[in-house]
């Protein structure tokens, strides 16, 4: 298997992003909802606090999401397909590289949610015995070729 | 001109033997139903009463035409099999297809005088790895597998369990979580038992003592007699255990006082083998090794294949140099010395781990049991992750050797595998923040056998180790 080398498309930075904001919108929500809630039942007022301490904690991780850590996820994401196996590289703070040889893969799926919808990206999951590894964000032609190289690489070693 | 080949019958015992295995299912499934019911064994209707006759006369015609459209014949080596009372199904299954061949004498295939054939191929659906037939006589038995040209006779004894072992091993398995489970659920549905006088003083008996002491005395008793089960259940299935091996090389697995079972395993199949050495095990220097296939049955609820129930770990090495295939031999067992093994945990990721467990103690103790009594907990939870994390880490090896690797880990037994290159389904390697700072990493590999699949996590390895271990798995 070669090094692992293509990137993403840059079009995900802008979906991160705007994951990022949908995030930050629902944690707020439920947050209002449980002081709400809260304020009905005559909890505690420590226990109000601690909620926000969470809220804040979370908006303040979201937002070095949104400055910092999405471009060390961008820069660090890469994949590669080769004849011999799909190794894909992805995370910021916590990295993680798979490598799933050819030969075990049962089951190839190119997925959209809205999101990419929106941005025009697609995911390619690639299923083996155990579970899925997910190459997320790219163009969604680039992903129906990724798919489709990948299942010619699946016939070429079943034709061997 | 058509090639005329002998079709084969099953014994006509099995038109019986189906039915009796019915009728227990029936009667165990009645236990039960009469436990929840608080023993209304007297109120059994006679609608029930007909029920049970219907069932029998239909089970017994069932089995009847089971056997009559059961048909096997073998030409050329290959294996056809007939089956099917509506639908009807004809299986070829060519013979170097055949993996496993597991040969299975229960109780009623003793007295009847035949055995039972279980086939095992890697291909196809979980389903269909498997082919059985059910009562075959001895003689037809030992035809089928000589013309099948697969697992002949055994030659070699390799290993055979001593009674010393037999008797700690079923004393050290400890495999009573589910006795336990049984025992406990008809213990507090046997209200029937309110009327035995030995039953009526145990109750006084336990009445004497308060609620949590009468808790801990019942859990103990329960545990007791699920131990006691459990080492009889163990000194049952492995009893008489051997491992022998035959002309061809594969290897013959028989044990069994009861229900006797003889697995033959060809070599090619065999892509993981575990050496275990429990808790209880290892103060003595004894381990369990197992076996890891890419087809095959392991024992009924289990997951794994016993090679050797319990022995010396010194000696396993040596022994598994006579019994495994040529392509884990370079890589068995490196031993204890570091210079065998290619890489080792790095000290100072085990280190940062001892200190966020002592951390997150601190900070937790104290707050839920108060100052007192948390520095008390504290001190001694520093001890116990010290020795942890130390016996963690000392226990996290890798050595690579040709297409196989022997991963040395922990959990609470420690674990030593030699995983074929095949049996890996997938290769991960992750940092965290810390990890990214000292340049370390940690492994996951995915291990997939006809059994099971797991993941094996090692973590603290030099990010360069990583590399060649991808370099290794990718090539």
């Amino acid at each position: 298997m070669k090094q692992i080398g293509e990137h993403s498309d840059r079009e995900v930075l802008k979906a991160w992003n705007m994951e990022v904001y949908i995030e930050i919108a629902v944690s707020t929500a439920i947050v209002c909802i449980g002081e709400l809630l809260m304020a009905v039942y005559h909890v505690p007022g420590w226990m109000k606090i601690i909620l926000l301490i969470i809220l804040a904690g979370y908006i303040g991780y979201s937002l070095l999401q949104f400055i910092w850590l999405n471009k060390i996820k961008f820069n660090h994401w890469k994949y590669h397909i080769a004849e011999n196996g799909v190794s894909h590289q992805k995370g910021s703070l916590f990295r993680e590289t798979v490598i799933i040889p050819i030969n075990r893969i049962q089951q190839v799926a190119v997925k959209q949610g809205p999101l990419c919808r929106k941005y025009k990206l697609a995911s390619v999951e690639v299923t083996n015995a155990f579970e899925s590894t997910e190459i997320a964000c790219l163009s969604l032609k680039k992903a129906q070729d990724v798919c489709e190289e990948i299942q010619q690489n699946i016939l070429k070693l079943g034709e061997l | 001109m058509k090639n005329s080949v002998v079709k084969h019958k099953l014994h006509p015992v099995v038109i019986f033997a189906g039915i009796f295995k019915k009728i227990t299912t029936m009667t165990l499934f009645f236990i039960v139903y009469l436990a929840l019911h608080q023993n209304y064994f007297d109120r059994i209707s006679g609608g029930t009463q007909i029920f049970v006759i219907l069932f029998t006369i239909v089970g017994i015609y069932r089995s009847y035409l089971y056997w009559r459209n059961f048909n096997y014949s073998v030409d050329k080596g290959n294996i056809t099999i007939e089956s099917g009372i509506l639908f009807k199904k004809i299986e070829h299954i060519p013979s170097e297809r055949i993996l496993n061949v597991d040969t299975r004498t229960s109780l009623w295939h003793y007295i009847a005088g035949v055995v039972e054939l279980r086939m095992n191929t890697a291909g196809g659906a979980e389903d269909k790895q498997s082919f059985r037939l059910r009562a075959l006589s001895k003689e037809k038995a030992k035809q089928l597998l000589q013309d099948l040209g697969h697992f002949p006779e055994a030659e070699q004894v390799l290993w055979n369990n001593s009674k010393k072992l037999l008797v700690i091993y079923s004393f050290t398995s400890f495999k009573i979580g589910f006795i336990f489970a049984i025992i406990s659920f008809f213990i507090f549905q046997m209200d029937m038992l309110k009327s035995v006088y030995y039953y009526n003083q145990f109750t006084l008996w336990l009445d004497t003592f308060t609620v949590e002491k009468r808790t801990i005395v019942l859990i103990m008793m329960l545990g007791g007699v699920s131990w006691l089960c459990s080492v009889l259940i163990t000194a049952g299935i492995n009893s008489n255990f051997s491992v022998l091996r035959s002309e061809d090389g594969s290897l013959k697995i028989s044990k069994g006082l009861l229900n006797k079972r003889v697995q033959s395993i060809s070599l090619n199949n065999i892509v993981e083998v575990r050496v275990v050495e429990s808790l209880f095990c290892q103060p003595f220097g004894y381990c369990t090794v197992y076996l890891g296939c890419h087809s095959g049955d392991g024992e009924q609820g289990m997951s794994n294949l016993t090679l050797i129930p319990l022995m010396k770990r010194k000696k396993a090495a040596e022994l598994m140099c006579c019994m495994l295939p040529g392509e884990f031999k370079d890589s068995l067992l490196p031993g204890k010395e570091k210079k065998n093994w290619h890489y080792q945990a790095k000290p100072a990721g085990w280190l940062g781990y001892i200190i966020t467990k002592l951390i997150l103690c601190m900070m937790l103790l104290p707050i839920i049991y108060g100052i007192e009594n948390g520095l008390l907990l504290w001190s001694g939870v520093v001890l116990g992750v010290l020795l942890w994390g130390y016996v963690q880490f000392k226990d996290s090896r890798i050595s690579i050797q040709g297409m196989s690797c022997t991963l040395c880990y922990r959990v609470f037994n420690k674990s030593t595998a030699i995983i074929h290159k095949r049996a890996i389904e997938q290769l991960s390697l992750t940092e965290n923040p810390v990890q990214t700072l000292n340049q370390q990493c940690s492994f996951s590999l995915v291990v997939k056998t006809k059994l099971i699949s797991r993941k094996i996590r090692l973590k603290n390895y030099e990010v360069f180790h990583g590399r060649y271990v991808m370099k290794w798995f990718e090539s």
